[in-house]
């Protein structure tokens, strides 16, 4: 799930909580829903490890926090989705050998 | 768009679910209220109490519990790390001085003062650490007393650390001075290594200290930066 809001929020810059829920559901087609007990728990970790950073702003008559990438989180998201490429290369490979 | 009513009732309902801090209140409240907003495009007439509970179906048995108990360990990380580095900086360019000054300061006192005296030396540097302890405890109330409702990132568990050392020091130092005062050993290479072993302590725990206060003091900034609407 990490590649996944890491890529969302490099392509958005500056998300919310919602937000994020939403647009995994949209580009999945429903496929892919996050749940908020995992959700929040994975930005609270990636915000003390100084990967995203954090500001709030007030939004109709409540206030909103937004997640956006530091300059390490920058980093971390393209090794985090590089990763993720080569894994789904080698799943790939496993799933449907070329044939010699 | 919720009414003002609405959002008070959702900060109710996460009191009600024993989320009490208002920095995690927030973020479940903007994500509860809109979903509610969400829901209400498609059907209008839905009651808010109805939206509510749909709402939190979502977020599972367990899931405010797990964000709660997420955020109190991602804080607990990231204090953790600034208490360590926080208290380095002052072995490292350019507070070492200060440091280094302290210590000129405790060698000169032994190297010139008779060796009769150095309890009593020892008894004022305690009542200056206790002077100090005292100013950041009241440092520490007296910004928590600013905020309206209580905030996780100033919860005292993350800042109350420093009493217990403070109590180890003193036993410590009280064999030293109980010898030197009464005069059970006049042994100066013992009296002397007692004096070097209570200062190195002494030294250690003022560093602590100002660590703590200046914590504190970045902690409250940030506080105040993040939730202005809750600082008196």
């Amino acid at each position: 799930m990490e590649p996944i809001i890491l890529s969302l929020l490099k392509d958005n810059g500056k998300m919310y909580g919602y937000q994020i829920t939403q647009h995994v559901k949209e580009l999945t087609k429903g496929e892919l829903q996050i749940t908020e007990g995992a959700l929040y728990p994975l930005l609270h970790r990636l915000e003390e490890e100084g990967i995203l950073d954090t500001e709030m702003e007030s939004v109709d008559n409540r206030m909103r926090k937004y997640y956006s990438l530091t300059k390490s989180g920058k980093k971390e998201t393209q090794k985090a989705v590089n990763e993720l490429s080569l894994f789904l290369e080698s799943l790939q490979l496993i799933l449907q050998p070329k044939t010699v | 768009m919720l009414t003002t009513e609405e959002i008070a009732e959702l900060y109710k309902y996460c009191e009600r679910k024993k989320v009490l801090y208002y920095d995690i209140q927030i973020e479940i409240v903007d994500h509860m209220a809109t979903a509610i907003e969400e829901k209400r495009k498609i059907n209008p007439d839905m009651p808010f109490k109805q939206a509510l509970e749909e709402v939190h179906t979502s977020f599972g048995s367990l899931g405010l519990q797990e964000i709660i108990d997420s955020k109190t360990s991602a804080m607990s990380k990231q204090y953790g790390k600034m208490r360590r580095q926080l208290f380095w900086s002052y072995f490292t360019f350019p507070k070492i001085a200060f440091t280094f000054l302290l210590v000129i300061v405790c060698i000169t006192m032994e190297r010139v003062l008779p060796i009769s005296v150095l309890p009593y030396i020892l008894i004022v540097i305690g009542g200056v650490l206790l002077s100090l302890f005292v100013h950041v405890e009241i440092l520490q109330k007296r910004f928590r007393k600013q905020q309206s409702q209580k905030l996780l990132m100033t919860d005292p568990q993350y800042f109350d650390f420093s009493f217990i050392y403070l109590i180890l020091i003193f036993q410590f130092g009280s064999d030293f001075i109980k010898q030197g005062v009464f005069g059970i050993t006049n042994e100066k290479t013992v009296n002397l290594a007692h004096y070097y072993f209570c200062i190195f302590f002494f030294l250690m725990y003022t560093v602590m200290l100002l660590a703590r206060k200046e914590m504190i003091a970045r902690i409250a900034e940030k506080a105040k930066e993040k939730y202005p609407v809750i600082f008196v």
